[in-house]
């Protein structure tokens, strides 16, 4: 069974009072396991595209089933503990709270999550700060650290609920090419042992390389596989 | 549980990241509410003394002066009956018996009773009641309530209470009648306040009617420029103090909206990491909630604390404050905060998150 199944999506958007198409019957499927890089061009609807597998977008017309359940259904509470159950983001900016420890950055989808009791909320960001070497920064503000520590920890909150997919939009735009090599690889890696569904939203060409399926974007199209 | 959890660690968060900003919320706030609270008595005054004003039995009396003394009827006054009248008296003259005065105290805390005249006439005594606390000195406690026709004084002697007016001397127009007395005052009070229209309308039933008794004149206050000057000055109280609320609330309102901003974009993450807006929307208000619960009880503990040596002075409704009255203020403080947030809410309730997350990064 596809963990995700697209069928025939479309998005529109108003834009000075004309409807623009930013995803125009968009068919895919994405197996569990599987590790995806959605390609395109600036404005093709890569982010749109993530956006709606992600639940943070609603789509006009066509079908989505995240792990067989159709989501169109859903209201805002559903999409948001499916949200925060099986989807796990890494964004470009890596959306940390600044002001807040490291610990508390990571812990926080598990405020949003009943299945971790309070007592053992701190406990587990701890491990998945150690397995992925940062656990001595947990004290550290998250504004404290480097950008590929940062994104590290926006990772390692990306895990902390065991989703089933991680998306990640631009995860390397803002590093230098070792450190974002060095993302690439960990995101390899947790696709390979984990089993972690991995789809990486970018325009560069070698980030790609790291998955092993690429679907390129172009007009609102799913042009190639 | 958690989110309550969630809340308190973002009170404790902005504190320790924006020492200098919450510490200056904090005063200033605390000075708003203050504000508040001095600024609510004074306006529950303004109230109090407009009802008050509507009420006044100055506004609502008929004083008709006659050029000589007159043997009135009850019949003289039939042409007042399709008006709301609360009470008819006359003035008359004290008798020579000033030996024999005493003051009298109710049981009321309010109402005194003094210069008690025995033998006005044919054996029949008046007392009147009178609102001045200056007089109950003499301690003299009769059985009866202020409303009572008898009044037993301590020495045994016994009184009749005709009246019980502002100004001395005036009694009940039965009194006055059974009496067979003269007398070149009377006064008409009405159960309410009239406009106008109605109060020329009386004036001119008096003048015509009353006519042939020799009227010089017929007073009210209704018709007076003190009275407008009254309300005038009650007006201007309320607008002054409604003013500077309305600053003191503005004030509150900005401070509050600037410290939620500070986690707006804290807010839009939320959402991304799998809360819902509902989830969103219970955190925000719990915070805003802790956040002036906190600021208004230190301005309640306070203004409590310092009523009887500082703000007591500037109390000037003399009113003193209730439990009620803090409760009234720190409810409206907190109304106030969630009112500043519903802009927040309005756009965070129809945007798609990102757009949210984009808007506020």
């Amino acid at each position: 069974m596809s963990i995700i199944e697209l069928s025939d999506i479309s998005k529109y958007y108003k834009v000075n009072k004309k409807k623009f198409k930013a995803l125009d019957n968009v068919n895919l499927k994405i197996e569990k396991g599987e590790s995806v890089a959605v390609l395109g061009k600036s404005g093709a609807g890569k982010s749109t595209l993530m956006h709606i597998i992600g639940l943070l977008d609603r789509y006009d017309e066509g079908s989505y089933k995240l792990n067989g359940e159709e989501v169109s259904k859903l209201g805002d509470s559903e999409l948001s503990k499916l949200r925060n159950e099986e989807i796990g983001f890494v964004l470009q900016d890596f959306s940390l709270i600044d002001q807040k420890t490291v610990l508390m950055n990571v812990m926080l989808p598990l405020y949003f999550n009943k299945k971790y009791p309070a007592n053992h909320m701190k406990e587990k960001a701890l491990d998945i700060l150690e397995s992925l070497g940062i656990k001595d920064q947990a004290d550290k503000k998250a504004s404290q650290l480097s950008g590929g520590q940062r994104q590290r920890v926006s990772i390692a909150r990306a895990l902390i609920t065991e989703p089933s997919v991680i998306l990640a939009d631009e995860p390397t735009g803002a590093l230098d090419s070792d450190t974002a090599d060095e993302i690439m690889h960990l995101l390899t890696e947790l696709n390979e042992k984990k089993g972690i569904t991995v789809v990486v939203v970018t325009h560069d060409k070698r980030i790609a390389e790291y998955c092993k399926r690429k679907i390129y974007i172009a007009d609102g199209k799913c042009v190639t596989e | 549980m958690n989110t309550l959890k969630l809340v308190f660690s973002r009170v404790k968060d902005d504190i320790r990241n924006h020492p200098f900003i919450m510490l200056l919320y904090y005063i200033g706030s605390i000075l708003c509410v203050l504000a508040f609270i001095i600024s609510y008595n004074n306006v529950q005054n303004s109230f109090i003394s407009f009802q008050h004003f509507l009420n006044s039995i100055e506004f609502r009396e008929y004083k008709i002066n006659l050029n000589e003394e007159a043997e009135l009827k009850k019949e003289d006054f039939n042409f007042l009956s399709d008006y709301d009248i609360e009470n008819i008296s006359c003035s008359t003259s004290f008798t020579d018996n000033y030996d024999n005065i005493y003051e009298v105290r109710t049981f009321s805390s309010i109402e005194y009773i003094y210069d008690v005249e025995s033998k006005l006439k044919d054996n029949k005594t008046v007392a009147e009641v009178f609102n001045n606390s200056e007089y109950f000195s003499k301690n003299v406690i009769f059985s009866s309530n202020s409303a009572s026709d008898k009044v037993k004084m301590s020495d045994g002697s016994e009184f009749e209470i005709c009246r019980i007016p502002v100004t001395d001397n005036y009694i009940t127009f039965d009194k006055f009648t059974e009496n067979n007395l003269k007398t070149t005052n009377i006064v008409i009070t009405t159960k309410t306040l009239h406009n106008s229209f109605e109060n020329s309308e009386i004036k001119n039933l008096i003048l015509e009617n009353l006519g042939h008794y020799g009227i010089t004149s017929v007073e009210t206050m209704n018709d007076n420029n003190r009275a407008m000057e009254e309300l005038y000055s009650m007006i201007n109280t309320f607008v002054v103090v409604f003013l500077i609320l309305l600053i003191c609330f503005i004030g509150c309102a900005a401070m509050f909206k600037y410290v939620f901003n500070l986690n707006r974009y804290e807010n839009v993450i939320y959402c991304l990491l799998g809360a819902s807006k509902k989830r969103v929307t219970a955190i925000i208000i719990l915070e805003a909630f802790i956040i002036s619960v906190i600021s208004s009880v230190s301005a309640i503990i306070i203004h409590a604390a310092a009523y009887d040596t500082y703000f007591k002075k500037i109390d000037y409704s003399g009113l003193g404050y209730a439990v009620s009255d803090y409760i009234i203020v720190a409810v409206f403080t907190v109304i106030l905060s969630l009112a500043t947030i519903i802009p927040f809410f309005v756009s965070y309730m129809r945007s798609p998150v990102m757009q949210m997350k984009e808007k506020y990064s």
